[in-house]
């Protein structure tokens, strides 16, 4: 289900913010909604790999892999399909890593802002 | 602090996990951003949002709409099936605004590497490794002579108006690009396009001076002449050749000769012409130390002008074609790179119609034609690039002797910012002569750069040849084309003409130094006045030709004259085969077609293979029989001799012979000089293709065939054989397109936005002067009928991005010599057009 929002989450975001989006939202997203840093972390890594695959696949199969082919003989890969694996990993790991460090940051200070909130409205 | 940690037994504290998270975070969101060694940042790099991805095409480009701001009135830009623009503006500001507009969107990068690297400003945006070839282009001078042309071009109200209006149209581009849409380049190299200037477009009219007239044999020659003495030179290097037919008939008759006006007396044409003054003594240059490889830099721009840079045009008059109309047929040979130096278009504005190509960064079409003319360019190939030996006075070089006294050296100090370093800071000397290119001690970029010497250049001389781009472009006859070529002063060009109203030209022009017969030829002594260039040829004299009786002109980067033209313009002239298979097949021509000429251009008979092999195959077999052990020929050597002998002397693609005379020819070249000049073909002037084979049809006796290195005494027979078994070695069966494929290189070294496999015919001595990667980078046709037509083709495509459709589809054809229709379309609304761009002003 998170996944599933960080999917759409970067890829509505990626046309309109640059391109760590996928860290900032997963940033967001794991503090304050998921639970767990192996959810956290799996979450933002699906999500935006699938969306940022999603992109680069309509886009490569638009371009009849002219591109990505040539892209990947630079890098030595073995062809287009690898660029896209690449492009998934690549932003797999923002997303993942922005998704877990969101949720320890979460884990950390939530107790904190809500004793804080609670504390207020006691007085 | 060790015995802290492990004394510590309390829990790790709750912030460090979250805090050390976030920090990896934006530790990798950093390196997302910016370039990792030679990788370019992966996060920017590769996200499909702006990253390449953003560079992939995907589908056919819509119709569009713009608001470009400086437009007076409307322009309508119209592109056919092959991504060629028509651009219809309403006025000649307009015109020049949209060219700028278009061509940046097909070629932003590959416009401003250039005007970078004429610059000498390519460590600024790609770091050290390309320190020393911006030091050199500074140290040539370059980017002061642009900007001397700039003031020029300033003064010109047309010329400023093309050039500004055409860097308002770059930059109304530039302007709408987000960082996504920056060509794919300048991700992958990590920089953003900066804003282009006027002077932009005169550093690459500079650099097209620099590879068409900034080369020469000065040098080496000189050393040649140092070790080898004078005999040896006169023989193997001659002053004239006398046998090829000159660019303007021979015969022709010139009416401004006025033996008092000369420099020197024309009846005997010595090889080292004494000054006026004291008898000129070969100076010995510093000889620079053997340069080791150059290390390739990431944009591997060359570090000197390629000396095969050639071409040919020809015209030919209605008496001698099909329909009666003249043709005229030009190929320009280049360096063949992706994107291609060449852009096609249309500019259609009152007083304008002309159909070419352009040079990408440059308003205007350079070859083409309008609705009256057509005109193609070959590159005259004067000597106008010397070198002069300088005498300082003392350690501090601030001052050097010229006429027996002491003036002082200009110093100019260039600083040359560089990525990721600190900027560095180059004294350029100058003399009266030029510049000081290379100090002592240090080494050189291009071969021809003695150290310590001053260059004298004629791309160093203000000059605005835009002008004359412009007028050539408006030009409707014979006179107003003489007239417009007023302005072009270098590179010097053979531009071949023809109009509607049947006439055919020829121009042999430029600014021409006066010089003494064989001034420049080798270095010279920069203290004697008497060496210095004094004046300019009138251009009233400068060698042209009309409509001649014999219906033919053509051009081949050959002497320009025979030996009765009163100036000496220099000595770099091909006079090869191209030139001489050229004026055969020309002579011959009787109603030729479009076609017929553009086959012309695709010639590959080889001249020089016609001439030597029968020679050499004789000398291989002329023993046959006889106990010698060297012409024991097994079953496969006799079927490549029986191969050979039956080859046409064509450089098809498919032909093994081509393949085994080329290799064979090398190791002979090789194997008869390289004892004398070494390893190091740097140092000194190998002796031409023609002359080796003279003395091999002449002297087969000569002593030059004993390689100096053994004790035995080797004979031209033992190294015919040698280098015969050498080849079959080499060659192993490969057809000449597998031997010698055509490389069509990026810009930037990329290969993979390269075609490194391309298989085509022609060779270096034929009319299709196909070399590795250098060969015909347009060839055109243009058929003067009521209204001029044209077909023609460049290797490559019209946009530069790597990510489209465009970038190389013209390659297959070009490869299997087709050509493409150039339609002059009269207006917006033709049926061909496949899609548009409306530009408003604001």
């Amino acid at each position: 289900m998170s996944a599933l929002i960080l999917f759409f989450a970067t890829l509505i975001g990626g046309w309109l913010f640059p391109w760590w989006w996928p860290a900032l939202i997963g940033y967001i997203v794991g503090f304050w909604i998921l639970k767990g840093p192996a959810r956290a972390f799996m979450a933002g890594f699906i999500g935006t790999a699938l969306s940022w695959a999603a992109l680069a696949t309509y886009t490569d199969w638009q371009n009849q892999h002219l591109l990505a082919n040539r892209i990947a003989s630079i890098f030595h890969l073995p062809g287009f399909l690898a660029t896209i694996v690449l492009t998934a990993l690549i932003g797999g790991l923002y997303g993942g890593l922005g998704a877990w460090s969101g949720f320890a940051m979460g884990a950390y200070l939530r107790p904190k802002v809500k004793s804080w909130f609670s504390s207020k409205s006691e007085i | 602090l060790l015995k802290l940690i492990s004394m510590e037994d309390k829990p790790i504290p709750a912030w460090i996990k979250p805090f050390s998270l976030t920090g990896l975070l934006f530790l990798l969101l950093h390196f997302g951003n910016g370039s990792i060694g030679k990788l370019p940042a992966p996060g920017s790099f590769w996200n499909p949002f702006s990253g390449f991805w953003r560079n992939a095409e995907t589908g056919p480009s819509k119709s569009q709409e713009l608001r470009i701001p400086g437009l007076y009135e409307a322009v309508s830009v119209v592109y056919d099936k092959r991504g060629v623009p028509r651009i219809f503006a309403q006025n000649a500001h307009d015109l020049f605004l949209a060219q700028g507009y278009v061509v940046a969107r097909d070629r932003l990068w590959q416009m401003e590497i250039q005007a970078m690297s004429s610059a000498g400003r390519l460590s600024e945006i790609l770091g050290p490794s390309l320190l020393e070839h911006d030091r050199n282009q500074r140290r040539m001078a370059i980017p002061q002579g642009a900007e001397r042309d700039l003031e020029l071009i300033k003064q010109d109200v047309e010329s400023w108006r093309a050039a500004s209006a055409y860097a308002d149209g770059v930059n109304a581009y530039i302007k709408t690009l987000s960082p996504g849409q920056y060509p794919v380049e300048y991700k992958l190299l990590g920089y953003a396009p900066q804003t282009w200037t006027p002077l932009n477009s005169a550093l690459l009219i500079k650099n097209m001076q620099w590879m068409l007239s900034g080369g020469g044999d000065d040098l080496t020659l000189t050393n040649t002449l140092a070790k080898f003495g004078v005999e040896f030179v006169r023989k193997f290097y001659p002053a004239r050749e006398p046998n090829i037919e000159p660019i303007i008939p021979a015969g022709t008759t010139w009416d401004f000769l006025e033996p008092k006006s000369l420099p020197t007396k024309l009846d005997s044409i010595p090889l080292i012409q004494p000054s006026p003054g004291q008898p000129f003594l070969p100076p010995l240059p510093n000889v620079p130390q053997a340069p080791t490889p150059v290390p390739v830099p990431v944009p591997a721009l060359e570090s000197r002008p390629n000396p095969g840079n050639g071409s040919n045009n020809f015209v030919i008059s209605g008496t001698r074609s099909m329909n009666g109309s003249p043709l005229l047929a030009n190929d320009p040979h280049l360096n063949l790179s992706l994107p291609s130096i060449w852009y096609e278009a249309q500019l259609s504005a009152p007083g304008i119609s002309v159909y070419g190509v352009t040079l990408p960064g440059s308003p205007g079409v350079l070859i083409g034609f309008n609705q009256k003319i057509a005109w193609g360019l070959t590159n005259g190939q004067d000597d106008v690039y010397d070198w002069y030996k300088i005498q300082f006075r003392d350690s501090t070089l601030s001052e050097y002797k010229q006429a027996d006294q002491w003036k002082p050296i200009q110093k100019d100090v260039q600083s040359i910012r560089i990525r990721g370093s600190a900027t560095i800071f180059d004294t350029v000397l100058f003399t009266h002569h030029g510049p000081i290119v290379l100090k002592s001690q240090e080494r050189p970029l291009n071969r021809n750069t003695p150290a310590m010497h001053a260059l004298k250049w004629l791309a160093l001389e203000p000059s605005n040849e835009l002008h004359a781009i412009l007028q050539i472009m408006k030009a409707s006859d014979y006179q107003q084309f003489s007239s417009a070529l007023k302005n072009f002063h270098c590179p010097s060009q053979n531009f071949a003409f023809a109009s509607v109203n049947g006439d055919i030209g020829m121009f042999h022009h430029g600014l021409f130094p006066r010089k003494w017969t064989g001034q420049g030829r080798f270095v010279m002594d920069g203290s004697e006045s008497g060496n210095d260039w004094s004046g300019w040829v009138p251009q009233t004299e400068l060698p042209e030709a009309k409509n001649p009786e014999q219906g033919w002109l053509f051009s081949a980067n050959n002497k320009p004259t025979d030996t009765t033209y009163p100036h000496y313009l220099g000595n770099h002239f091909i006079n090869g085969e191209r030139a001489q298979r050229l004026s055969q097949l020309l002579a011959e021509a009787d109603s030729l077609t479009p076609a017929q000429a553009f086959n012309i251009l695709l010639d590959d008979y080889d001249l020089h293979a016609a001439e030597i092999l029968p020679s050499l195959l004789n000398i291989l077999t002329q023993n046959r029989g006889s106990k010698n052990q060297l012409n024991v020929f097994s079953p496969s050597d006799s079927a490549i001799i029986a191969l050979l002998g039956k080859w046409d002397f064509r450089h098809h693609s498919d032909q093994i012979a081509a393949s085994l005379f080329d290799s064979w020819w090398k190791q002979l070249y090789r194997g008869i000089w390289q004892d004398e000049f070494g390893d190091d073909d740097l140092r000194y002037q190998w002796p031409s293709q023609e002359r080796t084979r003279q003395l091999i049809q002449e002297e087969p006796d000569s002593d030059w065939y004993n390689d100096i290195t053994t004790t035995l005494k080797e004979t031209l027979y033992f190294l015919v054989i040698r280098s015969f078994r050498e080849a079959c070695a080499h060659v192993q069966g490969k057809t000449w397109s597998q031997y010698r494929p055509v490389q069509i290189r990026h810009l930037a070294q990329i290969d993979a936005f390269s075609q490194l496999q391309v298989a085509t015919g022609g060779c270096a001595t034929c009319i299709n002067a196909m070399k590795e990667s250098h060969g015909p980078a347009w060839r055109m046709v243009v058929t003067l009928d009521q209204q001029p037509h044209g077909i023609g083709i460049y290797p490559g495509g019209q946009s530069g991005n790597p990510g489209s459709r465009h970038y190389d589809d013209f390659i297959a054809d070009w490869a299997a010599g087709r050509a493409y229709d150039l339609k002059f379309m009269p207006n917006p609304g033709d049926p061909s057009a496949v899609y548009s761009l409306q530009l408003l002003g604001k």
